[in-house]
């Protein structure tokens, strides 16, 4: 594999039927500025894979300022969100033989693994504080809301629905199941799965206008 | 059903961002491999997840984050050992325990492979070894079976010259051949005729010694000396004064040439 040949971000291309698409995903201003890309994805995992140092540091160079927005959506306070992130990273190093690139791309990936640490961290405070069975929304808006200028997919959720907003919060950003936030919610579980389908869909269009 | 619709519900989504139960997961693998549409969607997703929180990246703050997490990464070994300070352990579960299988059965194949090797030769060794061991036994009791033959005959041989009526007549050598000798059992009632060459030399080439019975002055062909096993078994003589051996041309001859006499000796009483 040669390095990639375009200067800013993957090129993920497929054909089916007959039609050819290609996704161009950029990379933030920062890794644009700093640093050439020097892998393909297929690369990247291939010497992650091998344990190449120097493409683990190309990774953490070019998606920790990524992962790192993705944790602060979650858990917002920026030492735990740190731990988290170091974390996370150590979490792609050990588990890089088990990543399968056939199930989810490379990004795909260590977003899931990135989020569930955060998640990991918030419900484990709200245990150790008992504040397990504290009204959901009460404890997100006691979160530092007015200093923390929200981004993202957190950013997109006030503009969402109230009754499709809880969902995702629930379920994204507090990593809630189907069954708990049927019996937190006092909705069916199928009630919640169509209308958390419904919600991402409509998150997702917004942010298409916005980025594709 | 229909394609476009599932890509619009949301399902995709929910998938990507891990919120989908298994049971939705598995449906969304099964159309996945099913409709290429659904699987260059989830692709798009997953795309425009990554290019959305590459646009809402936040500067890591820290900047000895790279430093920790190298830290935590170099030993590989003893990353188990002491997570830091605020930092979650992970555990990892490793697929290694089929390997070890695998890897201590290809030993044990390698070792069973030699074993059948080592053995297999042992095995061929041996089987030329019993073998071989089969054809000296079988040679060694051919040989005593003709041991036991002679033996018998022998017996038969002494017990012949030993009945009664048997006329022990022992030839001895003329002028010129005293130092040949032969002894005759005659039995004079079996009318059997035996004879030991005790000393008589080797007949030279296409020559025989043939026995001669005198009987009132004639001499009657006794037969001929061929290879003997002990006792020569000659020809049946009613009727003897004296035996006398002569070397004769092969096959033997009508009368004797006495220039060629060697033994001669009398019947006693």
């Amino acid at each position: 594999m040669s390095p990639a040949p375009h200067g800013g971000g993957f090129l993920a291309t497929q054909n089916h039927t007959g039609n050819s698409t290609v996704y161009y995903c950029d990379f933030n201003i920062r890794s644009r500025l700093n640093l050439s890309p020097k892998y393909t994805e297929e690369d990247l995992v291939r010497l992650l894979k091998q344990r190449d140092e120097a493409a683990f540091r190309y990774l953490y160079d070019n998606y920790a300022s990524a992962l790192y927005g993705v944790i602060l959506g979650i858990c917002p306070e920026a030492q735990t969100a740190n731990d988290v992130l170091q974390e996370c990273f150590v979490k792609i190093w050990r588990l890089m033989e088990q990543y399968d690139p056939a199930k989810a791309r490379l990004f795909t990936w260590m977003h899931n693994i990135a989020r569930s640490g955060a998640i990991d961290v918030v419900r484990g405070k709200h245990w150790k504080y008992g504040q397990k069975s504290a009204p959901v929304d009460e404890s997100h808006q006691s979160l530092p809301g007015g200093s923390w200028e929200y981004t993202g997919l957190r950013g997109s959720l006030n503009r969402l629905k109230e009754e499709h907003r809880l969902l995702v919060e629930l379920s994204y950003f507090q990593g809630y199941t189907h069954e708990e936030i049927s019996k937190l919610a006092k909705i069916p579980t199928g009630t919640v799965k169509t209308r958390l389908r419904a919600a991402l869909a409509q998150l997702r269009k917004m942010l298409s206008v916005l980025f594709l | 059903m229909n394609v476009e619709a599932y890509i619009l519900s949301g399902a995709i989504e929910s998938y990507v961002l891990g919120l989908a139960t298994p049971e939705e997961r598995e449906e969304t693998d099964r159309y996945r491999a099913e409709y290429p549409e659904i699987n260059a969607a989830i692709l798009a997703c997953e795309a425009a997840l990554e290019s959305n929180c590459q646009e809402n990246a936040v500067p890591v703050g820290d900047d000895r984050m790279w430093d920790r997490i190298h830290e935590n990464v170099r030993p590989e070994d003893k990353t188990s050992a002491s997570p830091g300070k605020g930092v979650l352990p992970v555990k990892i579960i490793r697929p290694g325990s089929w390997r070890n299988l695998a890897a201590a059965a290809a030993v044990l194949l390698l070792i069973s492979g030699a074993a059948n090797v080592f053995l297999y030769q042992r095995y061929q060794r041996i089987r030329d070894d019993y073998a071989g061991l089969v054809r000296q036994n079988d040679l060694q009791l051919a040989g005593n079976r003709l041991a036991q033959d002679t033996i018998g005959m022998l017996y038969a041989q002494v017990r012949a010259i030993t009945l009664p009526g048997v006329h022990k007549v022992e030839l001895k050598g003329v002028e010129g051949k005293e130092s040949a000798y032969a002894t005759v059992y005659w039995n004079s009632t079996s009318q059997e005729v035996l004879l030991y060459p005790n000393q008589l030399p080797a007949a030279p080439q296409g020559r025989q010694y043939q026995l001669w019975a005198l009987v009132d002055g004639k001499p009657v062909d006794a037969g001929i000396l061929g290879d003997c096993h002990g006792f020569c078994r000659l020809k049946q003589i009613p009727r003897a004064d004296a035996f006398a051996i002569t070397l004769e041309k092969a096959g033997g001859s009508p009368t004797p040439d006495l220039t060629q006499l060697y033994v001669v000796g009398n019947v006693a009483g």
